[in-house]
């Protein structure tokens, strides 16, 4: 059963923009996916759309069977809270520690103090930063801020990781690490979505494929390769 | 619930402390505020309680006629009291008249030579009339032009009292309207100026507020921390007002006491009196409008 479906989505903004157009495709339950295209060609966008932070102008969004098209405010945290997101500028609360942004995402949904006291130690395990856990983000480089935030999207043990750019603002090395670490997620069962414009992490990946191109699916191959044009 | 409510105390007392700079300014422009206000609120009390001084200074005195005796004096002092708007009636017997007049002139030869050549007393008795408030003058003034004082009344100047009383109402007002109007004009100012300061520490918080809606927090979750934080500035600001305000007001006392020399007012006196309502009606006015500010501040990012 498909885990994500886009129908026909499309999403114009005012002065007769259109940012995607007619998107259709499915990614099915412990996928990786990477949605490829150069800058402005609509990947994060439909990204914005799945975790319904845009509406969606024409088509339908299932995720796990609901359909999220037309989510009232109230459901939208229900919907992030089975959507872990990492962006490319990490979006860390800077006031607040390591192990406080983590269990941030916890005390949101009235996760109770020994609960939280379990989990965060775990999630800093495995994203080897569970000595820093009493640091604040600026005290951090960019890989481990990185690592944070992908830590805090898995606190909720979500179905569906969304990484938009992670590597962005990284080195090689500490990109590397970031998708080894996306690996290791989806192997433990998480739908991983992985947008870049990184060609050699998409071609070193050897997983599906999905090309953008002017807000379009230019291609869609399961072991495909990132052709720049 | 337990659970999410100290949350929210939580991460409002984190969020004050870990932006100590933001919240000290916050506090600063709330506190300045608080004490224009507060300001206001002396400059409002001084001018109503020099009025009522004022207005405790006026009289009506009413000159009888010499021939009347004693028994009809008493009479028309008991109608008098009668009239609407009376406060009380002090009698001024001839006697009396007489000896607070050759008092007063006893300097002067020609006016005891006078006396002695009229050889018998040529004053007569007198009613000082002071009323309820200023309008009760204007009764009684009517009242006794009436016909049926005509007999007893040999001296009233009226017309002088009139004149005076009304220029007392005038006076107070345009008081009155000249204090609403800056009252008026320094709330809206106070207003703005803690509206601004709110929105601007919300927006400080902008991102943040994103960042929680990314991972799922509820607009209440979201909300109540910053709500409780305005709160927090607002009770801060009124102890630290307070805290300036009595020493200030003790400073400015001896200049009171001499602007109200012959009265007892004590302006620390009254604000130490009446502190259960006007710190409490600060805080409440203080709180409200910091959290309406963060409110409406809000709403514009906690749309996605």
């Amino acid at each position: 059963m498909a885990l994500i479906e886009f129908r026909n989505v499309s999403k114009y903004y005012p002065g007769n923009i259109t940012a995607v157009k007619d998107i259709t495709l499915t990614i099915e339950e412990g996928e990786f996916v990477s949605m490829v295209g150069q800058s402005g060609t609509g990947k994060t966008t439909l990204i914005k759309l799945l975790i319904a932070a845009e509406p969606v102008s024409e088509g339908r969004i299932l995720v796990a069977s609901w359909d999220i098209t037309h989510i009232k405010p109230v459901e939208v945290p229900i919907l992030r809270k089975q959507i872990g997101v990492v962006f490319q500028d990490y979006k860390l609360i800077l006031s607040k520690t390591v192990f406080e942004n983590v269990a941030f995402a916890l005390e949101v949904s009235n996760a109770n103090i020994e609960k939280i006291n379990s989990i965060v130690p775990q999630l800093l395990k495995i994203v080897g930063l569970h000595e820093k856990s009493d640091r604040f983000p600026h005290e951090l480089s960019g890989g481990e801020q990185q690592r944070v935030v992908i830590a805090r999207a898995l606190a909720h043990r979500p179905k569906i990781l969304v990484a938009d750019e992670p590597t962005g603002n990284l080195d090689s090395i500490n990109s590397k690490e970031i998708i080894d670490l996306l690996k290791k997620i989806n192997e433990f069962g998480t739908t991983v979505i992985l947008v870049t414009h990184n060609k050699d992490i998409v071609n070193e990946l050897k997983r599906r494929v999905i090309m953008i191109d002017q807000g379009r699916i230019q291609s869609d191959h399961q072991k495909g390769r990132y052709l720049l044009k | 619930m337990l659970i999410a409510i100290y949350r929210v105390f939580r991460f409002a007392g984190q969020n004050f402390w870990r932006n100590i700079w933001l919240s000290v300014v916050t506090v600063t422009i709330l506190t300045l505020s608080l004490l224009s206000v507060a300001a206001l609120s002396v400059v409002s009390t001084l001018s109503v309680e020099a009025l009522s001084k004022l207005e405790e200074k006026i009289n009506v005195s009413v000159y009888l006629k010499p021939q009347l005796k004693p028994s009809e004096i008493e009479d028309v002092k008991k109608q008098m009291q009668e009239i609407p708007g009376v406060k009380e009636i002090v009698l001024v017997t001839a006697d009396d008249a007489l000896q607070s007049f050759t008092e007063r002139y006893r300097d002067n030869p020609l006016i005891a030579e006078s006396l002695i050549a009229i050889g018998a007393n040529p004053l007569g008795a007198s009613l000082s009339i002071k009323a309820v408030s200023d309008q009760g003058y204007k009764t009684i003034l009517n009242e006794l032009e009436s016909d049926k004082y005509k007999s007893y009344i040999q001296e009233a100047r009226f017309g002088d009292y009139r004149r005076i009383i009304s220029s007392i109402n005038n006076l107070t007002d345009k008081l009155k309207r000249i204090g609403y109007g800056v009252s008026l004009a320094f709330g809206l100012i106070a207003l703005l100026v803690v509206f601004n300061t709110i929105r601007l520490n919300i927006y400080t918080h902008r991102e943040e507020i994103g960042i929680m809606r990314l991972v799922g927090a509820t607009s209440w979750f979201i909300r109540a921390p910053l709500m409780v934080e305005s709160v927090m500035y607002a009770a801060l600001a009124t102890l630290i007002s307070a805290l300036i305000f009595y020493p200030a007001i003790h400073a400015l006392q001896p200049y009171v006491s001499s602007f109200f020399s012959g009265f007892d007012f004590s302006l620390v006196g009254y604000y130490a009196a009446n502190w259960h309502t006007f710190w409490p009606s600060l805080f409440v006015g203080a709180s409200l409008l910091s959290i309406v500010a963060s409110a409406v501040a809000m709403r514009k990012y906690l749309k996605t």
